[in-house]
Parts: structure tokens; C-alpha cells; sequence
């Protein structure tokens, strides 16, 4: 159950290899949660983000397979994962690539890809967990989004629409669950060195995932619906989403 | 090889679901909803249905009720409701069904040669005190609001002002009838089952009828002594002193105040007034309390902040200054002054509230100071705190007074920190040998309740005899475990 501060006893993450949902798990873990269910395609990457938890924790953690890109199957185990370890009190999405701009510009069934993984799989399971949580009477939804969709660029056009499509979706969404009580919280990133953005240059205001979870936390007991983090990357993004075409694509990152 | 995992998979029944409204019409008994359901906090909320039994009186509904239970399969879940006074999540029920008190209100016998009362669970005690109050009798315990339903006030055992010297409700309580899954119960004080279901949160069964103790009164006026105290050694030192000379005893803390002012009170203490003293106008037992005004639904969370409320709390003080030392009150200013204002749980927004309610041992009073200068020092706005001495336990497995200090205020919730300093409350109270109120919490870890509630393996015990399927159960219990099944 969630408690009159927000804190849940049980979380899902979709994505379960993410390391900023794996630091947001750890946090909540310290507080009331108990039961993680970590969801994703490679065991490989969700194990240390289990030994992890349960090395500041007593929370108990399964593992299931779960891929964003088999949008037949996504129904199906989410409703799997529900019944079987369920109640899920929040559901994190977090699953998501990169791609490789600069290869995938010519490649459509790469755009299709990135398309799929971080826009189609996460509406999918996000629809099946809204029926979930609409039979279960309660719920809250965490999804992270990107500062990236919120004027997609250039640079990454292809991995920013899809974060642009996943932001519209998740924050309507939550609008819809309002009445429900059920709550959404959308948090949009700036950079974060993980080992998705090894290797890309560090754009400014770049952060830490246990920066990204502390923020994500406080959100959650505030309740607020949208968040940026760093908080400051609000501000930036505000300046940045008003300027002309002409000089916003001069602007270097 | 073993295939049982596999089952689940192919069953999609195994998913919870909203019980459904078609399947379970009967002439007498529907289901509507759901609605989106809270406590006066107004967080948690979940989504829950509503379980009708219409027609017939209290004895039929109660087999009505036993008869649905019983035909139906144990995934259907029930929590008795009442008014839903209490704060957090103890009388909802996600994906279950909530009962409506509306629906027993059928016994009201009043014998006025015993002054006992037997009386359907859905009456409040607002109603009864409106046709007794009148005819010179009282109820034996009242909470701060006249809108709870004697099925809450058994369920949470509430206690009033009047705890030092008379206990809690259901000490006033001669006989309970429950509707258990195993049938309908007709429970004395001493039996096990009454001591799980009185101060048991409802998760034994509906009590559908019980039989409380009045007190005679001669007017319907309190006699009331007023002192003001300067800092919080000063309001203990006069509570201790002087509330055994009293019926009712209450402080008034204000937490917005600090340094050598902290802990400073309005402390009352009140008597029944003797008609012999009565000299106002109408009979000396008239009652009909009003509202004075209605908080509409779209007031703002931020209407509350730190200095609208320390004004408040200034003006309070300096009344408290003012008044007489002895002054003649009415019933409802004494004892529900925030009834005056209907729905006021909306001052505090969307977000809702939560009441932080301890109780800490006599001897504890280091414990008492430190949380009143913790709460003095957070930057929430918090209304008055309440501060009161309690008497002797019920005894009863989960009721909450016992010996010692209970402090209570109300404190606006989804602010960064707030989930941190109340467990850090908490522990300092645990360790101290106190406990938090269910009938407040919406927060407090489950794994402190058994270190709060030593009883709660009889209490688990009894619950489990009676409802063995565990079909009573609540948001608050599943996020406590405090039904065995939910361990
Ligand atoms: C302004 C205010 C002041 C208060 N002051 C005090 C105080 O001074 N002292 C005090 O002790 N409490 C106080 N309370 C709390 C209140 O008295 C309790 O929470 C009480 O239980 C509320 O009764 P209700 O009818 O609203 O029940 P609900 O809030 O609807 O339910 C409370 C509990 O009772 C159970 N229940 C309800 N009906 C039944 C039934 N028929 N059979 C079995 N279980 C049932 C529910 O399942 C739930 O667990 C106060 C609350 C408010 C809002």
C-alpha cells in the first residue's frame, strides 16, 4: 500500500536495468518499500542492481523478463507480473536506448527501434498498467522522461521525439488518473552519466542517477506531477524551448 | 515436475479486480461504485465500491450480510465504514467494499430505568446526543467531533477528555453484536472476541449493534475553568496537579510558539453543569448545535501557511487569556468546536493531512518536551496540538490509551521531510514504551506495531477464528499486516 506520504511498499520497475530506477528503488527501499520487481530483457544488467539493493536493504527483489520492443507480449506480462507478485503499488518506466543518431538517420528500421522501445512499449505497458491499477483501486506511476523530448534537436532527433511522444503520453495520462487518485509523477533528466551516455560528451548541468533519485524522492513525498533534475534544467529548457529555430540550431549541445 | 506456478499464468481470474456490480443483485443487496474513497485526511485515497442492504431491520441485515458473505468467494473483500472520521486509510478498502452506515440505523432502545442505550452501528453520536441530550442523558465518551458512528467509536475504542477518570468507550460498552464470516456474534466485555473487536479497526467482523452506558445529566451546559500556562513544564506541572479535580481535562498547545515560550497552553477543564447553578434562557437541556459555515472544495493548499496559522494560534492564546477563569459553555463549543465549520479537513487542499497521535508512559515527560520542541521547530503550520493525560488501559488487544501523556495535532502531509522527522518521532516514542493511534496513522512503519501493540498476536488470533478467509480487511491493515494473513 502507499502511505500518506507517498511511500509505497512495492515498486516495479520496467526497465529494471536502469541505474537511476535502480538508485530511486534503493532509496524507497529505505523508507517502505519491501518487494522490487525488476523488469527487463537482460538478467545480466538487472543482478547487480538486485545485490545492490539488497545490500543496503532487507526488500526482497525478483526478476522478470519483460522487452519493450515485443509490444505483443507487453499486455500479457504486465498483467503476469500483477498477478503474480502483485499488489504493484508504483511502477516505474525506465526502460529506453540511445541509438546511434548519426548511423540510425538513414536506417528506418533503427528509427522504428528507438521508436518502439522508448515511446510504443512504454504507452503500451503504461495502458496495462493504468487497467491494473484501475481494478487494483490504487496506484502511482513514476516515468522518466528526458529534457531532450522537450525541444527535440538535430543533434538526437531520433531518440528525442520518442522521449517527446513518451512525455505527452505520461503526463495526460496522469491528468486522466487524477480522479482515480491514481498519481504520476514525470521526471525529465538532463544529462546523466550512466552507462547509456558513456563515451558522449558531458552536456552542462550533467548529473549523477543517486542526484536524479534524491530529487525523484522528493518529488514523490511532494507529490508533485513534473519535475526536471537538476532543477535548474527547468530554467534552462524554458529559455532554450523559446528561442527562434534559426539560433536554437546554432546552439551547441 | 511441478506445474503449479504455471497455473497462475493461465488463470487471469488471479488478477485483483473490482468485485463486480451485476453479479451480486439481490432483491435487498447491491453494490455501487466505485468511488474514489479517504478518511478526513484525505490521503490515502483508493478506489472502492459501496455494499447496499437495504429494507428489514438491523436482525435481518445482519443475516442478509452473512448470507452474502457466505456465498460468495473469498476473494471478496469488506471494511466496515462509518463516517470516515478517522484520519487515514483504516476505513477504505482498494478493489473491496466499503459498508455503509446510512443502513443500520434501525435499533435505537432506550431504557431510561438502566440508562443503557441499544443502538444500531450506523447512528452517530451527533444523532444520539440530539434525542437524549434533551430527555438528561449524555454519551459516556466524546471525541473532538460529534460526527462518528458508534460502530467507529467501538471500533477505534475513542477516548474523550474524560479518559483520566472514565476510560474509553467501549469500557462503557455492555454488549456487542458482530457479523463475523462465522456468523453473528453476540460478545460480553470479558470474551476474547469483544477485547479484538473493541479497539479492533474493524477487521472482526461489522458490528451491527451495541449497548453502551449513558450518563445522567442535569443541563446540557458545561461549567468551564480556564488558566493559561507559559511554557510546557508549566503545562505539565498544572495538568498534574490539578486534572483529577475535574471530569474533563484538555490542553491546547501552540506549536508555532518557541524558545522560553515553548509548549505554552490554553489548558480547560470542564464539569457538567448542575441545574441548581442553570440560570440561562430555554430549558437547561436544550441541544441544537448548527454550522456556522461550510469549507467549499476548491480552497488551496497554500491558505494554510506558517504565519496565517500563527496568527490563529495567537489570537487562541490571547483569548484563553481573556476569558474568565470560570465560564458556562454549551456542549458543542466545549467539547466540537471544529464542528461548527463543516468539511473543514478542505482548509488544508488537495494534499490533504495527517494527525500525529502518541501516547508516551507517565515518566516519559523528557520524551513529551523533546517531540513538542521537534514539531515546534519543523516548518510546517500546525494548529494547536492537543495534550492529555490518559487514565487506566481498556485492556482490549489494539485499543490505544494507556497510562501516560497523549499528545495529538494535525500536520499538512506531501511536504519534503515530513515522512523523516515522524519516523524519527516515532522511534524516540517507541523506545519510550508509547504508541502511535491507528485511528490517526496513515504513516507509521508496519514493523513498529508489534513493539506498539504487544498484543497483536492475540488480536491476530482472535480475527483469525472469526474471519478465518480474511475477508474483513482494510488499506490501513494490509499496509500494517495487521490481520495474520497479511503478514
Ligand atoms: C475533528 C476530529 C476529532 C477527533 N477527536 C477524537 C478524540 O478526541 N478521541 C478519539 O478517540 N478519536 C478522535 N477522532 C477520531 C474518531 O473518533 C475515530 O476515528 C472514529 O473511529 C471515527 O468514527 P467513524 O464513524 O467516522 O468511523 P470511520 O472513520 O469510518 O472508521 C474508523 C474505523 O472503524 C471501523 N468501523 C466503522 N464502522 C464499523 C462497524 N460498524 N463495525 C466495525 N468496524 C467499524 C472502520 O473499519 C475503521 O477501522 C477525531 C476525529 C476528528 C475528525
Amino acid at each position: 500500500m502507499i502511505d500518506a506520504n507517498s511511500m509505497p511498499q512495492s515498486v516495479a520497475v520496467f526497465g529494471g536495468g536502469s541505474e537511476i530506477a535502480g538508485e530511486i528503488v534503493k532509496l524507497l527501499a529505505e523508507k517502505r518499500c519491501e518487494h522490487v520487481v525488476l523488469c527487463g530483457p537482460n538478467f545480466q544488467s538487472m543482478e547487480p542492481i538486485r545485490s545492490q539493493i539488497q545490500s543496503t536493504s532487507s526488500a526482497k527483489v525478483d526478476l522478470v523478463h519483460f522487452d519493450l520492443s515485443q509490444i505483443d507480449d507487453i499486455e500479457k506480462v504486465v498483467n503476469n507480473i500483477f498477478s503474480e507478485h502483485g499488489p504493484i503499488d508504483c511502477s516505474i518506466i525506465a526502460g529506453g536506448i540511445l541509438g546511434d543518431q548519426s548511423n540510425d538517420e538513414s536506417s528506418p528500421i533503427q528509427v522504428a527501434k528507438v521508436a518502439t522501445v522508448n515511446y510504443v512499449g512504454p504507452a503500451t505497458a503504461l495502458t496495462a498498467i493504468r487497467n491494473r491499477y484501475l481494478d487494483q483501486g490504487y496506484g502511482q506511476i513514476i516515468v522518466l522522461s528526458s529534457v531532450a523530448g522537450e525541444r527535440v534537436r538535430r543533434s538526437n532527433y531520433i531518440y528525442g521525439a520518442s522521449k517527446a511522444a513518451l512525455d505527452g503520453f505520461a503526463l495526460s495520462l496522469g491528468e486522466s488518473l487524477l480522479d482515480k487518485g491514481i498519481y504520476t509523477l514525470v521526471v525529465r533528466p538532463g544529462f546523466v552519466s550512466t552507462k547509456m551516455t558513456e563515451g558522449l560528451k558531458k552536456a552542462p548541468l550533467s548529473q549523477s542517477p543517486v542526484q536524479v533519485a534524491k530529487d525523484v524522492l522528493k518529488a514523490i513525498e511532494e507529490q508533485k506531477e513534473l519535475i526536471w533534475t537538476p532543477p535548474a534544467m527547468r530554467y534552462v529548457m524554458a529559455i532554450y524551448r523559446h528561442l527562434p529555430r534559426k539560433i536554437a540550431r546554432r546552439v551547441p549541445f | 515436475m511441478n506445474l503449479s506456478h504455471l497455473v497462475v499464468h493461465l488463470q487471469p481470474c488471479s488478477i485483483t479486480k473490482m468485485p463486480d456490480t451485476e453479479s451480486h443483485r439481490s432483491n435487498d443487496l447491491s453494490i455501487s461504485g466505485p468511488t474514489l474513497n479517504s478518511g478526513w485526511g484525505r490521503t490515502p485515497k483508493s478506489l472502492g465500491k459501496t455494499l447496499q442492504i437495504k429494507g428489514g431491520d438491523t436482525r435481518e441485515k445482519e443475516v442478509e450480510l452473512l448470507e452474502f458473505i457466505t456465498s460468495n468467494d473469498t476473494s471478496i473483500k469488506i471494511a466496515p465504514r462509518g463516517l470516515g472520521r478517522s484520519y487515514g486509510d483504516s476505513s477504505i478498502l482498494s478493489s473491496g467494499l466499503l459498508t455503509d452506515p446510512n443502513q443500520w440505523k434501525d435499533t435505537f432502545d432506550f431504557n431510561s430505568s438502566k440508562g443503557t442505550l441499544r443502538v444500531s452501528s450506523g447512528f452517530s453520536l451527533d444523532e444520539i446526543m440530539r434525542k437524549l441530550v434533551p430527555q438528561g442523558y449524555f454519551v459516556p465518551v466524546t471525541p473532538g467531533t460529534r460526527y462518528v458512528t458508534i460502530g467507529g467509536a467501538v471500533a477505534a475504542d475513542i477516548h474523550g477528555k474524560n479518559h483520566h477518570v472514565d476510560g474509553s468507550f467501549t469500557d462503557h460498552t455492555n454488549e456487542l453484536r458482530v457479523v463475523s464470516p462465522t456468523g453473528v456474534h453476540v460478545l460480553k466485555r470479558s470474551d476474547p472476541e469483544f477485547k479484538a473487536t473493541a479497539g479492533g479497526m474493524g477487521l472482526t467482523g461489522l458490528v451491527s449493534e451495541a449497548v453502551i452506558d449513558l450518563i445522567p445529566i442535569s443541563t446540557s451546559k458545561m461549567k468551564v475553568t480556564t488558566r493559561v500556562t507559559q511554557n510546557i513544564d508549566d503545562t505539565i506541572l498544572e495538568l498534574e496537579e490539578n486534572d483529577t479535580k475535574y471530569r474533563y481535562s484538555v490542553a491546547w498547545i501552540d506549536c508555532m510558539a518557541k524558545g522560553r515560550s515553548l509548549g505554552r497552553s490554553v489548558i480547560t477543564w470542564g464539569e457538567h453543569l448542575d441545574v441548581s447553578e442553570f440560570t440561562g434562557e430555554g430549558g437547561p437541556c436544550s441541544f441544537d448545535p448548527r454550522f456556522l459555515t461550510s469549507v467549499p472544495d476548491i480552497a488551496p493548499s497554500w491558505l494554510l501557511n506558517r504565519l496565517s496559522v500563527r496568527a490563529f494560534n495567537e489570537l487562541w492564546y490571547q483569548k484563553g487569556k481573556l476569558s474568565n477563569e470560570i465560564s458556562i459553555e454549551s456542549i458543542e463549543t466545549f467539547f466540537h468546536p471544529l464542528d461548527m465549520v463543516g468539511s473543514w479537513n478542505r482548509l488544508y487542499g488537495q494534499k490533504g493531512f495527517l494527525q500525529y497521535q502518541f501516547v508516551v508512559p507517565f515518566g516519559a515527560e523528557d520524551t513529551l518536551k523533546e517531540t513538542v520542541r521537534l514539531l515546534s521547530n519543523v516548518k510546517v503550520p500546525s494548529f494547536l496540538a492537543v495534550l492529555k493525560r490518559f487514565g487506566k488501559g481498556s485492556g482490549n488487544y489494539l485499543s490505544f490509551p494507556s497510562p501516560g501523556w497523549t499528545l495529538a495535532l494535525d500536520i499538512p502531509t506531501h511536504r519534503f521531510g515530513l515522512a523523516d522527522l515522524l519516523d524519527r518521532l516515532d522511534s524516540m516514542v517507541v523506545a519510550s514504551g508509547g504508541r502511535v493511534y491507528l485511528a490517526k496513522d496513515s504513516r507509521v512503519s508496519k514493523h513498529l506495531i508489534p513493539m506498539m501493540y504487544p498484543e497483536i498476536e492475540s488480536f491476530r488470533e482472535v480475527a483469525h477464528r472469526l474471519d478465518p478467509d480474511n475477508i474483513f480487511t482494510t488499506d490501513m491493515s494490509r499496509r500494517l499486516a495487521l490481520r495474520v494473513d497479511e503478514l
